[in-house]
Formats: C-alpha cells, structure tokens, sequence
C-alpha cells in the first residue's frame, strides 16, 4: 500500500507539472480539466470491501474493469474487452504483435512514428493524440496524457484504455468526486468539472462514438488504407447491445440503483436527488419514482438513443471532413455500398427518390427512420457526383453544426425521460418498416437485431411485473428465438470471450452462407411482428 | 510526402520545363500529318465520330439499293462480284441490327427510368439519352422532344463506316473511287485491322461522347467485356476476307492484337476524357468533351477491387493499402509494349492515379497521352498499311507464355479478369492452321474455360480464383527477333 501511495503522490506531481504547462493553449468553453490517469482512479475503486460503498458492486469498479481478483492477480477471460484493447495491438515488452506489424508494414509506418500514437494509441490505448503542429486540436477532455500514459505503463492499468478515456479528465473532479455529497450534485455541475455523465445514453453515446464510430477532429478515425492494411472492419454500435453484452460490468444500472434505494423522507436524499437528475417520473413521489423507473423500456430506450446519436454524429464527421479538407476516405462510406459481390442479385437499396445507382452513400446502418432535413442534405451531398461533393456541404456549416448541435441537446433530454412500452414498440416498428428494404445490408442487420434483441429483453422484463400484460403471439416469439441462434454472437464483434489470438486473421465474421440466413431470418421476423 | 519516395510517382512531379521537353519530344514521334491536332488521334486510327461528324447520316436504307448492298450474296450473280447482300445479312443476323430495339426493351427502359434520362416516355437528359443513342443507334439526332430518333435503325452502315452523306455517290464511280472516299471523303477503311478494331472498341470500350460508365451499370447495364478477335470470330460478317488473309495462319494471333491496341487506346482516351471531364461546366461548351462522367469515374477501376466481400482476405497487395487500381482489362496493350517482359504493374502514374483526387495531375494526362502515343506507333509498325502484319502465332505464344509465368509466379490467387485475359491471349496460340490442334492443350484450354463461365443467371463473373491449369500448357515456345526490333519509345523521364 505504502507503494501504490508513493506512486499516486508522483502521478500527482507529474500531472499538475503537465497540467501548467499545458493550462496556457485551453481556450474553448470546456473545462480545464486535464488528465491524471487510471493509476489514481485504481487506488480508491479496487478496494474489495464489500461496506466500503452502498453500491451493490461496491468499490470494486476498477478491479472489475481490469479482470483482476482480489489480491490484484489477472482472471483471465471475460474481462472488459477495453481493459486489454492495447494487447490487441503491443506485446509486453511494447513490440508489435503480428497484426499490428503486418498492419504498420503495410502502412510503412512504425511503433516509433507519431503517427502510431495519433492513428491507433488514441482508441487502443485512450491517449491524447500528440500534434505537433497543432492542427486541428484535439478536445482534451477524452484520454491520457502521455505522461499519464507512460506512467500507468507500470501499473495496474498497463493493458487498459485508461479510465478517463471514457469518464472524462479528472484533474478538477479527482478530489470533489471523493466528498459525500457527489451523488447530490447536478449531472452539469459535474460535467463542468470534466466529469461525464455516461448514466445519460446519448452522452455516453457519443462518448463511445467517439472511437466506435471514430472522429478525425479528434485524431481517433480509421482511414481505409488502415482497413486494407488489415484492421478488422468497425461493426456498426449499439450502446445498449454492447454494454448489456459487457462481462464484467463496473457499474450498476438505473434499475438497480433503484431497487436499492431506500427513500428517506425526513433528511436530504441524495440518491433521490441522483435518480431524479436522471429521470424524470410523472409523479416525484418515491413509489412511483421506483415503479417508472422498473417498468421504463430502458433497454429499448438506449438503442434508440444511441442510434440517433450515431446519425448526428456521423453526420457532425461528414461535416467535419467536407470542411477540413479531409473529404475522399473511403471509410467516410457505406462498408457495404462497395464491397458488396457482384453476382448477387442488386440490393434492396434505401428509398430515395432521384437517386442515380452506384454511387455509395454514408453508412446505412446510422440511418434514422424518420426523414430528416439533415439526412436530405448528405444524401443531396453524397449522390451529386461519384464519390460525393464536398462542396456541397461546405456552404453553410455553421447551420448545419446548429442543427446538429440542437438535436444533441434534444437527445440528453430524451434520454432523462421515461420510456414506455408503446413508446418502444412505435419505435421499433418504425424502425422495422424502415428497414425491410435495406436489410441486405449485413451491418444493418446485425444492427437492427441487436435493437429487437433489447426489446425484448424490455418485453419480458415489463411482462414479469406485469402479469395481466398480453403476451404476443408464439409464432412471433419463435421468430424471435430463430433469429437470435442465426444472429453473429456479440463475441464475434467485441470479444467478450476474449480467446482469440492476437495474430487473427480478422475478427471472424459469418460466411456468405450464414449471412444469407441471418438475413432471411431477419427478414421472416419483421414479417411476423409488422403483421401481428 | 511520402509518395514522393516511390518509384510510382516519378512523373508527378515534373516541372513546367520538363512538360514542355516533353511534349516537344512527343512531337517529334508524331506523324508530319497530324502535327497539329495532337489531341484527336482518333483521326490517326481511321475512324469517324458519329456525334462529332460534320455531315448526316442518311441512314441503312439509302445502302439497301437491289444493286448496291441490298442483292444476292457476292459471287452468286457474278463470281468477280466483291458486294451484295451486306444489307439483308446485316438485317436479318447482325446484332446490331437489334440494337435499338435493345435500348427499347423493358430491361433498358428500367436503365432508363433508374437514371431518370426517359421517364414514362417522356425524355428528361438529352444529354445522357444521346450518350445511349450513340451506341444504339446510327444517328443521334432525335425527331422531336420524345426519345426517337431520326432514323432508328439500331447500329447501322454508317455507324461503322462513316456518315455517307459525302461520299455516298462517290464511292462507286470507277476504279479508285474508293479509295478516292477513303482517302478524302471519311468513309473508314475497315479493311486496314487496327482501323476495324478501333472502330468496334469506340463502343465496345468507349469513347468522349459514347461513355458507359459506374453510374449505367449500376442502373443494370452490363459491363463491358469486349475481346475483338473473340467478337470477330463469331460475328456474322457481311464481308469477304481478301484470299490472303484467309489463309493466313497468323490471322487469329494478328486479329488479337490489333484488338489489345485497340481496346487500351480506347480506354485510354476515356480515362483521359474522365480525368479533365469538368464536374460543373455546361456540358454544351465545346472546349470540354461531351462525357457524362465525373472524376473518380468507378468504371475505370479494376471492379473487383471493391467488389469484394469484406471477409475476404486481401486480393490487392499493392502499395498504398485500398487504394483501387486502375481498370485492367483494355490496358494489356501496355504490357505487350514492354515485352518480352511482363511488368508487375501498369506504368508508373497510370498506377497512382487517385480516385479521391478532384484535381488530377497534369502528369497522368501527360503520360495518358504518351502512352496513346505509343500505341499508335507499335500499330502503325506492327500493321504496315502496304505489307503484311509482323505479328506472328510464335509471337503470340510468347507473350501468353510469359504471361502465365508473370501469374504463377507474382499472382498465385488470381482473379477472374486477369485469368481471362490470359486465356483469351492463349487461344490464337493454339487457333493456327499450320498446327494441328494439340488434344492435350484443347483439354487445358476447355478446364480453364469451364471455370471462367459466368455463373447461371448472372451477368457477372466467379470471385472465386479459377483453378490453375495454364502451368501443364506445353508452350514450346522459341523467342522471336520481333521484340528486339519493335520501335519503343523510352518511357519519359524526371531527370533531364
């Protein structure tokens, strides 16, 4: 313990050395906030007293994220698959494995190159992008410094995406967090301290994005040249699928957090205040507080969020590369708008009207159901010329970043509310008559049975507190189940069971065969549960 | 930058010096003749542009006369007679004939409505209906603001042989009254081979103002496969061929040839046209070319280099990752050039042209220009107009030997195009009549075939590499002088 002490006071002293010097170039609204690194988080959330927290995990949130027991040695499998992102890519002793090597020949590039930092540390190992020129600058707020970097390269933290990446810097948060009254404190004053509110879906949407979907403002994209060199190709994200597949979960949902609350009437209630920062019941009594909050679809609800997020996400990086002269990566389209075979009969293609054929558009799978101003503008953009005109989107970006802006801040709202049962199945039909006709897409295959997959999670969860609730009909519910055996694991996409070598060719994907299946099975489900 | 470092980049940063050297030494390689319109060398090959023309067509029917084209078969009514019934064959077994009902069956009338050129039979591009005409059909003129043309008769006479309308009356009035019309008058000389062959590869490669592009076959138009000794050999000809070169056993080999240089400037001439097409220009300005194309244009990339599952493993090794190459197919003829040697690649900017670049090098059109220059020289040398061809069977064996060597050894999983290519080059190999057919060979030649077929209802081809047989071909091949003694320009250097 005296060890781990000693290291935290120099953590300390090393970042807030960082800190000054970089403290001089911040100049957006943002915090200050700068990185520290996981070392100082470890220190505190791996302690395995079970009394330490009236959580039900506890304070073991590191110890569960890292796969660590309780005298800190490895498990083993099923640990976080971000806790071992930089084992995918480096060995140990910080050489390359196979596929990083083979990928970074290709490239000609190397471990030593600035580059290796700023095109793959950046999402594998949640590191600052260095810049030496500085342009554009990257939001600080996301990742480890390198000095926190090098520094959590001898602990604990060694294999993992630090916890910062996804919880924001914590130099101005690090000792508020720590105070009793944290829970108390707004969702904003938080975030004003650096700290992210990943209970809210669309925040922790986008902060997943950021490398799920990737964002070349903040150096964290992957060019098609990386993909060619042999990246395994970026499944399409749900937040809700991804975390509901999550092994070791260091953290505790909505829905429990309620469970174990016990409403006190007479004093200040901090969890009270906490729950209702980030739902918003029709009723503030503490009953029905407890009962929305167990009957809210809040599976359904982060699929949903989470895919409108990806829209104005994807749309905010199209914008971001049409103005920053960083337009004409093939990654920026549809994976399967090009490398589809060509003697398959022509795909169902998305319904617009005018379209010229052949011309590859934005990802399909980040497509909404509803028409948008913003989704006609990057069609228009898109299918003016081969390739796409960037011009196009270049005329007015201050209104389109507007637009995106306000419909973000909807989102966060939309993410506080209830979600009902009716609500989540409007949705989900929307979402289904949608997409009949681009099912042939496999990425918005697996995507769309991912959200079917937490409905009906939602379903049956709502139908256990609910018994008088009618039940859908069985042939449905067979669809269902057939589409879930003919569905691609989630371990094939994110590696829960974390047993492949590093050395993989490519994260496996189905066979020609399975996926024409898997579609056909896709497709006989929204045929039963558009008709019932 | 790091382009720069390889050797695929030489050209692209020449200087304006250098250009200048440059199109000074291409001069000097220029026939005297069409020294001063370096940009159409179509006008060198010998054919004549329907849409660019200057005079009308007057149509099949103005041929059809009972003593001119339209009478019994040459050397039934006299035995000396070299016409007769080219109108009658060409109507009743000629595919071109059909070609405008083709552009009116459902299938295209689908093509049409996708790409919203005629909608409910109402015309709603011009422009991009008469980019369709101009393969479909003789004439492009159209009758009124419908989607009919003037004369719609499907690809007729003078699609081939030039619009008649000055030397119709010309052409048979005594002895030289033919060659009168040729030499003076724009009727083609499809007797000369790289002439003919050029004038199928204007629409079955490509032309400024005939452009099938990405955009019309993704709307379902087929792509474009065309091998001109293949498509002659099952061509209903409506002609004779002269009695030497019906015995000439290097016919096939000769035939295949003057195809590859052919098709290569074709598509050469496109890719040009693409590259400097410019996106937002009126397209009636007559500085720009009539194309329909912008840049990138994906018909100018190997298909198969997108085309492709993404669980594949990588079928490009080629240097930068992803990036696609250029479209293969009509471009063997930059290979041939090079022999006996067949390079790994194209030659060097045509490789590096980027897809993604919206201002294309200076460079690359320099050397497309250079490259065109090239072909047009090995035409002219290969296919003297007053001697016989120097390409002979031994030399077609040679360049397919060395062809399945440079695949066996570089390309161990080849794809379905360049497997193609090699077995079309093998066969007029083989097709001589001097060498009995080879039982053993004709068995390979069947296997490799076999594995080539489109799959049944499909318009396009296996992604599965075909099976290797071309190694258990007996070549027995011996080197020709020929190579040693074609007259190749040096490729342009950056260094003065």
């Amino acid at each position: 313990m005296a060890h781990l002490q000693s290291l935290f006071a120099l953590l300390i002293a090393a970042s807030a050395l960082e800190a000054c010097l970089a403290q001089t170039n911040q100049a957006t609204s943002e915090p200050n906030a700068e990185s520290i690194g996981s070392s100082s988080c470890i220190l505190c959330h791996s302690n395995p007293n079970p009394l330490a927290s009236q959580n039900s995990i506890g304070m073991q949130q590191a110890r569960l994220f890292l796969g660590l027991d309780e005298k800190g040695n490895p498990i083993g499998d099923n640990t976080d698959p971000h806790a071992s992102a930089i084992n995918k890519i480096l060995n140990a002793n910080g050489s390359p494995t196979p596929r990083t090597k083979t990928i970074l020949d290709n490239l000609n590039l190397s471990v030593q190159d600035p580059q290796f930092i700023n095109q793959c540390l950046t999402c594998h190992a949640g590191q600052l992008p260095i810049h030496p020129t500085s342009t554009p600058q990257p939001t600080p707020h996301l990742g480890r410094s390198q000095v926190a970097f090098a520094l959590d390269r001898s602990t604990l933290a060694n294999q993992s995406i630090g916890c910062e990446a996804c919880h924001g810097a914590s130099s101005l948060y690090l000792l508020p967090h720590q105070s009793q009254d944290w829970l108390a404190f707004s969702p904003q004053s938080k975030s004003q301290k650096g700290f992210y509110d990943l209970a809210n879906a669309s925040i922790a949407a986008q902060v997943c994005l950021s490398c799920h979907l990737g964002s070349t403002k903040e150096s964290k994209s992957i060019p098609h040249a990386t993909y060619a060199a042999g990246h395994p190709p970026l499944p399409p994200f749900d937040l809700s699928k991804f975390l509901d597949a999550t092994c070791k979960k260091h953290w505790t949902s909505l829905q429990e957090k309620s469970k174990r609350w016990t409403p006190s009437p007479s004093q200040p209630d901090p969890r009270k205040e906490y729950l209702l920062a980030h739902f918003s019941p029709s009723d503030a009594a503490p009953e029905s507080i407890k009962s929305e909050i167990a009957n809210h679809f809040s599976k359904s609800q982060k699929s949903f969020i989470s895919l409108e997020t990806s829209f104005v996400l994807n749309a905010r990086e199209i914008l971001y590369q049409a103005n920053s002269g960083t337009w004409g990566d093939f990654a920026t389209f549809d994976c399967i708008g090009c490398h589809q075979t060509l003697y398959k009969q022509i795909r169902p293609a998305i319904e617009i009207s005018n379209r010229t054929p052949g011309r590859p558009l934005w990802p399909y799978w980040t497509r909404l159901p509803a028409p948008s101003q913003l989704a006609s503008t990057l069609d228009q953009a898109f299918l003016e010329q081969p390739f796409g005109n960037p011009n196009s989107l270049s005329a007015s970006p201050e209104q389109l970043e507007q637009a995106i802006a306000e419909k973000l801040s909807s989102l966060e709202q939309l993410a506080r509310a209830p979600f009902t049962q009716s609500q989540a199945e409007t949705w989900l039909r929307s979402l289904l008559t949608h997409r009949k006709n681009s099912i042939g897409n496999e990425w918005v295959a697996k995507q769309t049975t991912w959200a079917i997959e937490m409905y009906f999670e939602d379903l049956t969860n709502f139908q256990n507190l609910n018994p008088n609730t009618p039940k859908l009909p069985p042939h449905v519910v067979d669809a269902f189940l057939d589409l879930q055996k003919k569905s691609p694991p989630i371990s094939q996409l994110s590696s829960c069971k974390n047993n492949q070598t590093p050395d993989d060719p490519r994260i496996p994907l189905n066979t020609q065969q399975e996926t024409a299946e898997f579609i056909q099975t896709l497709q006989r489900f929204i045929e039963d549960f558009s008709q019932n | 930058m790091a382009l720069s470092s390889t050797p695929t980049a030489h050209l692209q940063f020449i200087t304006p010096f250098l250009a200048l050297a440059l199109s000074s030494i291409l001069q000097l390689f220029t026939p005297e003749t069409h020294a001063s319109e370096p940009s159409d060398t179509n006008q060198s090959w010998g054919t004549s542009s329907l849409i660019a023309k200057n005079h009308p067509t007057l149509g099949a029917s103005s041929c059809a006369a009972t003593a001119c084209h339209g009478g019994p078969a040459a050397g039934v009514s006299s035995t000396s007679a070299i016409r007769g019934s080219e109108y009658p064959l060409w109507l009743e077994s000629d595919p071109h004939a059909k070609s405008w009902q083709t552009l009116n069956s459902p299938k295209s009338l689908d093509i049409l409505r996708r790409l919203n050129i005629v909608v409910d039979g109402i015309l709603l591009n011009t422009h991009a209906f008469k980019n369709c005409l101009a393969c479909h059909n003789s004439s492009t003129e159209l009758a009124s603001n419908l989607p009919l043309p003037k004369t719609p008769e499907g690809v007729g006479c003078e699609a081939c042989h030039g619009p008649a309308d000055q030397w119709n009356y010309e052409h048979y009035q005594g002895p030289h009254s033919l060659q009168h019309a040729i030499e003076n008058l724009g009727m083609v000389n499809t007797k000369y081979l790289p002439t003919q062959a050029k004038t199928c590869t204007l629409c079955h490669v490509g032309a400024p103002d005939r452009d099938m592009n990405h955009d019309i076959i993704a709307a379902g138009h087929p792509a474009l496969y065309f091998d001109f000794n293949t498509y002659i050999q099952a061509y209903p000809k409506h002609w004779r061929l002269p009695t030497d070169d019906q015995s000439n056993p290097d016919r096939p080999s000769q035939q295949w040839l003057a195809g590859q240089l052919a098709a290569a400037d074709s598509e050469l001439e496109l890719l040009q046209t693409r590259l400097t097409a410019n996106h937002h220009s009126n397209s009636t300005s007559s500085s720009s070319p009539p194309s329909i194309s912008n840049w990138p244009e994906f018909a100018s990339f190997q298909c198969t280099d997108c085309h492709q599952p993404l669980s594949n493993s990588l079928t490009t090794k080629r240097p930068p990752p992803g990036q696609p190459s250029p479209r293969l197919w009509n471009l063997q003829a930059l290979w041939i050039l090079n022999l006996p040697s067949v390079p790994t690649t194209l030659p060097p900017p045509l490789d590096a042209l980027s897809l993604t670049s919206n201002n294309p090098r200076d460079s690359q059109i320099l050397d497309i220009q250079f490259q065109r220059k090239k072909l047009y020289h090995q035409s002219q040398s290969l296919f003297p107009s007053n001697a016989s061809a120097k390409w002979q069977t031994a030399d077609q064996r040679q360049y397919a030997s060395n062809l399945w060597k440079h695949l066996d050894q570089n390309q161990p999983s080849p794809d379905w195009e360049i497997t193609s290519l090699a077995y079309i080059a093998s066969l007029p190999a083989f097709e001589s009549k001097t060498n009995p057919p080879n039982p053993l060979i004709q068995s390979q030649l069947s296997i490799l075939r076999e594995s080539l077929l489109f799959p049944p209802n499909s318009q396009s081809p296996r992604t599965s590499p075909p099976p290797r047989t071309s190694t258990n071909i007996q070549w027995n091949s011996s080197p020709t002088p020929l190579f040693d003694a074609l007259p190749l320009l040096d490729a342009p250097s950056d260094t003065p």
